[in-house]
């Protein structure tokens, strides 16, 4: 037997099984049809979740560039002695970028001082923060840095 | 016959697309996870920094780029044992804050270790500061010069012998409530004997600064406050025989974990 003739011989069944159920059910086609459509509905939801629930758990790489802004800009902060005076280094920063600064007493603790960068508001809904530790001659400090993108198009700010 | 073979094709092409959005996004995620471990390396390197910055005003190093020189500055006025003890303690209450689980420990006295065997140390306890080469032989030092501060006026000075030559010496001593006391000494000393210049103070009380022959380690550095506890700052300025890169450490362990990056080791002092 050529393998041909094989090949066609062991799908021969397949074939004979759907003309059989066509013969059997003619009157029920439409219900097949529908059933087919159905069926390929699910495949797609289902298709079209796998990916979003892949995509979702990308990590967000703006917010890590913007916390590593934050963490630049302390360092240059501390190294420069300037966290009480810290508008020149902010003015340095990116147009694009919009900060604010906080001095904690301790860690974390009440607000001794707040700086906003020129030309920025308070606050954004789409901010990224760092901290960083100081000591200030007498006691342990912690300085928070803010930052967000100026020219959000997502928020409009 | 026909809308089967309709549904068995749009099934592979589902399946082919399946497979090819996943091969696109697994890559991505490959991509992105390689940027976030970079960034918590970075993160965990930035907090060992935020550390060794705030040990800086205690004990600070500066090491100028392409420089032989090593400058230390000391500040007196903070009362480091109560400093160190405050910090610990804080830092447990700053890792909240940080998210990253920090500790670090410490104990008298306090050095700063190089990676070609020299040491700087300074000794609460003792009010003793020495400078050596822990490696063995001499310190590959060509000059000291130090600069010292007190809060009180002296009495008298007494100067080493100089030389001709050998490790030059320089002593920078202002004195902050009589300014009249001020002095600029400078000079050669033998790096292998014991040269001492003594600032007097009262009976028996001194800031004494010796340069050579140390506890059996040639051209070796000390300045101690004996019997007076007067001086509120010094710096030390040691010029190298040598401009090799050097790297050192405070005797401070530290352990820095945060989500995808760990350090466990000495705080970095330059």
């Amino acid at each position: 037997m050529r393998v041909e003739d094989k090949v066609h011989g062991e799908y021969d069944w397949i074939e004979n099984w759907v003309e059989c159920m066509i013969k059997k059910d003619a009157g029920k086609r439409g219900f097949v049809a529908s059933l087919d459509a159905v069926f390929s509905l699910l495949l797609a939801i289902l298709f079209v979740t796998m990916i979003l629930s892949v995509i979702r758990d990308v990590p967000d790489l703006p917010s890590f560039q913007l916390q590593r802004e934050a963490m630049d800009v302390l360092t240059v902060l501390e190294h420069r002695d300037s966290f009480y005076s810290p508008d020149t280094t902010l003015a340095e920063t990116s147009d694009s970028i919009c900060a604010r600064l906080e001095l904690h007493a301790g860690a974390g603790g009440t607000i001794a001082a707040q700086f906003v960068k020129p030309g920025c508001p308070l606050s954004d809904s789409e901010e990224r923060m760092s901290w960083r530790s100081f000591f200030n001659g007498s006691q342990m400090m912690t300085a928070k840095l803010v930052v967000w993108v100026k020219d959000n198009p997502l928020t409009g700010d | 016959m026909r809308g089967y073979v309709l549904s068995l094709l749009v099934v592979f092409l589902f399946y082919a697309l399946l497979m090819f959005t996943y091969n696109v996004v697994a890559i991505k995620h490959v991509y992105v996870g390689a940027i976030s471990n970079v960034f918590f390396a970075e993160k965990a390197a930035y907090l060992v920094d935020d550390v060794s910055a705030d040990i800086r005003p205690v004990l600070g190093l500066d090491t100028p780029a392409n420089s032989t020189l090593l400058i230390f500055a000391e500040n007196f006025t903070i009362v480091r044992s109560t400093f160190f003890s405050n910090y610990v303690q804080f830092l447990a209450n700053y890792s909240a804050v940080a998210n990253a689980n920090m500790s670090a420990s410490y104990s008298d006295p306090l050095n700063i270790t190089f990676s070609n065997g020299f040491v700087y140390r300074t000794n609460f306890a003792t009010n003793r500061t020495d400078f050596f080469n822990a490696s063995g032989g001499a310190a590959a030092v060509a000059a000291y010069e130090a600069n010292i501060t007190t809060n009180e006026t002296r009495s008298g000075l007494s100067l080493p012998a100089w030389t001709a030559n050998g490790t030059f010496v320089r002593v920078n001593y202002i004195d902050s409530t009589n300014p009249n006391k001020n002095f600029v000494e400078s000079g050669f000393v033998n790096p292998n004997i014991l040269n001492t210049m003594d600032i007097k103070f009262g009976a028996g009380q001194s800031v004494l600064l010796r340069f050579g022959l140390i506890e059996g380690r040639p051209n070796s550095y000390r300045m101690e406050q004996v019997a007076i506890f007067t001086a509120t700052s010094h710096a030390l300025t040691v010029n190298r025989t040598t401009k090799d890169a050097i790297y050192a450490y405070y005797n401070v362990p530290l352990n820095v974990t945060i989500a995808g990056a760990r350090f466990d080791g000495s705080v970095p002092a330059n």
